[in-house]
């Protein structure tokens, strides 16, 4: 089950999906990508894509 | 009824909304929803049958219209307010309004799915009228036993498993008939079968009063003027709620906390940490750089952590704001799953809803009261909790029974802090003396405000007093603990002293000594262990702590003090020492000239 990017609540049905910096994120509401857009990624750019980086498979 | 249109804004007119009910009608609605949510309270605490709700009300009734959005709530545990919004949420998703029918109910507890923690056991009670759902009635209770491995839930758990019985959102009633499956299966799994099953029932006949209440309300009014009026009891909400955001200062402000141990890694404490930003008319709780998730049960649920927020911001802000959905808009958390205020499956969480959460919101009051002269300072943060266990050698019956006790609250800008009144989670009651000795084998010897240790710290507005509480078994009897504040002490503000620590100490047979859980019984933690036994003759104390202080002592108005002295909550000699106060004890009065000189002689150390 996926977890808001956002918030980090688990969403069971109805995931809002929305792309952002290329990559496709699931959040729980529009409520919580307006937050993620004006807020979390502007504030934790590098954290966010040092995670993803880590977490994307390797390129062949 | 009218329609009158009426524009509402914030004061730079940033948000605006059309109300389009008239005022009188809205607020004859919003009222009724309230009495009927006091009236379900009413119909639950007479039919139940644990102590936990006819004694502690540790329950809550609430109403949401149609898209399961909260319109209608009293004045019930704030733990449930701000955490049901997202079990029903939950609920109504999994289960889908599609599949639901007249005269069914659903029960739901599962912390992972937006829940609090396994005792807390939500039914759900869809209202059709003319075919479609209108309106949900929702009660939400902590059931005493559900199983695991304490009796009453509360210990040293680690995971989900040792929790109990963890049910998904489900059916227990359908077409108004039992689900008998999903009955047995429950009362199979829990200590007291029968209470359990007696409680559930009240539950769910909750449900059916508030059912009919609402019923009764659309046979006066038309559907679609109700409906009207509940999105406009929300929009009103949420508007006065940005209102009182926007008169704090934009910005970001840090908070940080620990709560003292998880009962599982000796000596660690936990950090709950984040920021809070003021945006104009929105307020994001950011909960980034606390701990990952513990080894024990204080872990918070995404529900939760929530429902902190909700509860810590509601304190802020104007009393006077009618709470639901609307509320909460303004509001949006950002947390990482998998850390203490996040907790990932199957982490322990059972003491994240209960004694975790009067710690966060202490936290978030302290991170606010850089902003906000409405903050306090830190209550006892514990609401005390006991669980016992065994058979009454009266009946043959097992009993379980969970024991809350009251806490003193932090001292406040503009008052002292409450004596002896339950944690900022829930609004309950203390099981009195009397109901103890009546339905369980103990005897109460002693209930008296905490006056020595546990002691409120002082301040300019002193902090209140806990209690202390001595229990002697009168039978074998299964006991564990999950407290909090037995090392770290509720904090004073602005210059205010901490309060004292918790006390939790044994006396076992014919030993004179009190000792400690980690002396008497080799625990890892004083405060969170499972199953000990206490024997007929032992005996055991319980003082919760008193609440900081606020501002400097040196500040009290002297006469303050006089009153604690006549009232003999402290001594003339704690009064000079504490707050440069001389009493003249044989006059019982302040020697005015003695106190001034005393108090500028210490301003000037």
């Amino acid at each position: 089950m996926n977890k808001c990017a956002s918030c980090g609540i688990l969403v069971p049905c109805h995931e809002v999906i929305r792309e952002h910096h290329g990559v496709k994120l699931v959040f729980c509401s529009d409520k919580c990508f307006g937050i993620y857009e004006t807020y979390k990624f502007p504030k934790y750019k590098e954290k966010i894509l040092m995670a993803e980086r880590a977490t994307s498979p390797p390129s062949e | 009824m009218e329609r009158d249109q009426k524009r509402i804004a914030n004061e730079d007119n940033k948000t605006e909304v059309d109300i389009q009910t008239n005022p009188i009608f809205l607020e004859v609605v919003r009222n009724y929803l309230i009495t009927t949510c006091r009236e379900m309270g009413i119909a639950m605490m007479r039919t139940s049958y644990s102590p936990m709700f006819n004694e502690a009300l540790d329950f809550t009734c609430v109403i949401f219209d149609g898209k399961g959005e909260m319109i209608g709530q009293a004045e019930f545990c704030p733990a449930h307010i701000g955490a049901i919004v997202h079990t029903v949420e939950w609920a109504i998703k999994e289960v889908g309004p599609e599949n639901m029918k007249p005269g069914d109910v659903i029960l739901h507890n599962d912390p992972y799915r937006g829940g609090c923690h396994l005792p807390e056991f939500m039914v759900l009670k869809p209202f059709f009228y003319n075919g479609k759902i209108v309106a949900y009635t929702a009660n939400i209770a902590h059931m005493t036993d559900v199983g695991g491995m304490v009796p009453a839930c509360f210990g040293d758990t680690r995971n989900i498993f040792q929790e109990g019985l963890r049910l998904p959102p489900v059916k227990i009633i359908e077409n108004d008939e039992e689900c008998a499956d999903i009955f047995r299966i429950i009362i199979s799994n829990v200590r007291t079968p029968r209470n359990s099953y007696g409680d559930l029932k009240a539950m769910i006949g909750s449900c059916y009063l508030g059912e009919r209440r609402l019923r009764e309300l659309l046979e006066k009014y038309d559907l679609p003027e109700f409906e009207q009026c509940t999105e406009d009891i929300k929009n009103v909400s949420e508007v006065l709620t940005r209102k009182a955001i926007a008169r704090l200062p934009d910005g970001e402000t840090s908070f940080e906390g620990y709560l003292e141990d998880d009962g599982v890694i000796p000596d660690r404490p936990w950090k709950i940490k984040g920021t809070l930003v003021v945006r104009g008319d929105e307020i994001i709780a950011d909960y980034t750089g606390s701990d990952p998730q513990a080894a024990g049960a204080i872990n918070q649920s995404f529900g939760v952590t929530a429902s902190t927020t909700y509860n810590a911001i509601l304190h802020i802000l104007d009393v006077d704001i009618p709470i639901n959905h609307g509320c909460y808009r303004p509001i949006s958390i950002v947390t990482e799953p998998g850390t203490i205020v996040n907790v990932d499956y199957p982490g322990s969480c059972v003491g994240g809803n209960s004694d975790t959460y009067p710690t966060t919101v202490d936290i978030l009051l302290s991170g606010f009261s850089q902003i906000s002269d409405r903050s306090s300072a830190a209550d006892g943060g514990t609401c005390g909790l006991i669980g016992f266990g065994g058979t009454n050698p009266d009946t043959g019956e097992p009993f379980a029974h969970l024991h809350l006790d009251g806490v003193g609250w932090g001292g406040r800008n503009d008052h002292d802090g409450n004596d002896n009144i339950f944690v900022k989670n829930g609004n309950c009651a203390n099981t009195p003396a009397e109901v103890y000795e009546t339905r369980y084998p103990v005897l109460i010897e002693e209930y008296n405000l905490a006056l020595g240790e546990g002691a409120p710290g002082a301040g300019r507005h002193r902090g209140g007093h806990g209690t202390r509480r001595i229990w002697k078994f009168l039978a074998p009897t299964t006991m564990s603990a999950h407290t909090n504040r037995l090392t770290l002490r509720p904090w004073g503000l602005f210059g205010g002293d901490d309060a004292g620590n918790q006390v939790l100490k044994f006396r076992i047979g014919e030993s004179k000594e009190w000792k400690n859980a980690k002396e008497q019984f080799n625990t890892i933690s004083l405060g969170k262990f499972s199953n000990v036994t206490m024997n007929p003759g032992d005996e055991m104390l319980l003082v919760t702590a008193g609440g900081g202080g606020y501002g400097p002592p040196l500040e009290r108005d002297p006469q303050l003090v006089l009153e604690d002295y006549i009232e003999e909550l402290l001594t003339a000699e704690y009064a000079k020492d504490k707050y440069g106060v001389v009493i003249d004890e044989a006059r019982r009065e302040v020697d005015g000239e003695a106190t001034a000189r005393l108090r500028a002689e210490r301003r000037e150390k």
